[in-house]
């Protein structure tokens, strides 16, 4: 994994929030549904699923087929879990972020 | 959801999926479209269910040409077509600097085997190459028959090893493929 894929762009570094936030219950409908409550960004469900295919080609997330249910037409579920890669690149930008705002009027953390 | 304008943009959407997401995407929207419609909470289903696919598009399409894998195979392929040209002229050139003539079926009999490695080797490289190597010889052996054709200047029986050398490289990937134990 080269430098590029090591980082995470904005809509990645929300995306793999909602996932470490959801644990188990991780899916895409649910990842949606996260987002728009907590961030209040709305996303389309097809860049949810970009950004899932996305983060699981850099190693980020790693995803397991669910189970069918009937309000689903009887389609299975694609679940997704943040692998320890994800959370150290989320750890990764919280520090960059964390750096590059510090000493800047009006936007240190807590204030 | 029997609804017809679902059922076409479900279709269109799903054509932007790769096979092995489809059932979770439009699943989750079937999902969220029945909580919606049982809730009656927020927009109509149908309009949020229809914005949801037409916002899905771009995306869907930009990660699939992201993911496309053809790129790399046409150019291995075309690195195999130009290497078989450059291979037929470094041959005919070593053929008129003899000092004695050599007959055509001699020349073929060293360059068809060249070929059919050349075809293996891209075949190893990249999965399917061969198959679109061994496409682009015919079509250019086809041109050329087009072009005898056109000129009354036809000579089948010579370019008609040229055909069967074409279908031996796709023979070359179609077998290859089929050996490898991860072939799907």
């Amino acid at each position: 994994m080269n430098k590029r894929d090591e980082s995470l762009g904005s809509v990645e570094h929300i995306v793999l929030l909602a996932v470490m936030r959801l644990g188990k219950d991780a899916y895409g409908i649910t990842v949606l549904r996260e987002i728009e409550s907590i961030a209040g960004r709305n996303l389309s469900i097809g860049t949810v699923y970009a950004t899932l295919w996305r983060l699981e080609s850099k190693g980020f997330v790693k995803s397991s087929p669910g189970e069918p249910t009937a309000e689903r037409g009887g389609r299975a579920k694609r679940y997704f879990r943040a692998t320890a890669d994800g959370k150290n690149a989320v750890l990764r930008t919280h520090e960059s972020i964390l750096k590059l705002s510090s000493g800047l009027k009006g936007l240190e953390v807590g204030k | 959801m029997k609804n017809l304008k679902l059922s076409v943009a479900t279709w269109i959407l799903s054509r932007f999926v790769p096979a092995s997401s489809r059932e979770a995407l439009i699943g989750d929207l079937t999902e969220e479209h029945a909580r919606l419609t049982r809730t009656g909470r927020r927009d109509a289903p149908l309009g949020w269910y229809l914005r949801h696919i037409c916002a899905s598009i771009p995306p869907l399409a930009w990660a699939g040409l992201a993911r496309a894998t053809w790129p790399t195979t046409l150019g291995v392929a075309l690195a195999a077509f130009f290497l078989t040209v450059l291979t037929q002229t470094l041959i005919q050139w070593a053929v008129r600097s003899l000092p004695v003539k050599i007959d055509d079926s001699v020349a073929m009999a060293v360059f068809f085997p060249i070929v059919l490695l050349i075809g293996y080797l891209a075949e190893r490289i990249r999965r399917r190459t061969s198959i679109v190597f061994g496409a682009l010889l015919l079509l250019t052996i086809a041109a050329m028959t087009a072009w005898d054709w056109n000129t009354g200047n036809v000579h089948i029986q010579r370019q008609l090893p040229w055909y069967f050398l074409g279908l031996a490289v796709i023979f070359i990937g179609v077998a290859t493929n089929r050996r490898r134990p991860s072939a799907r």
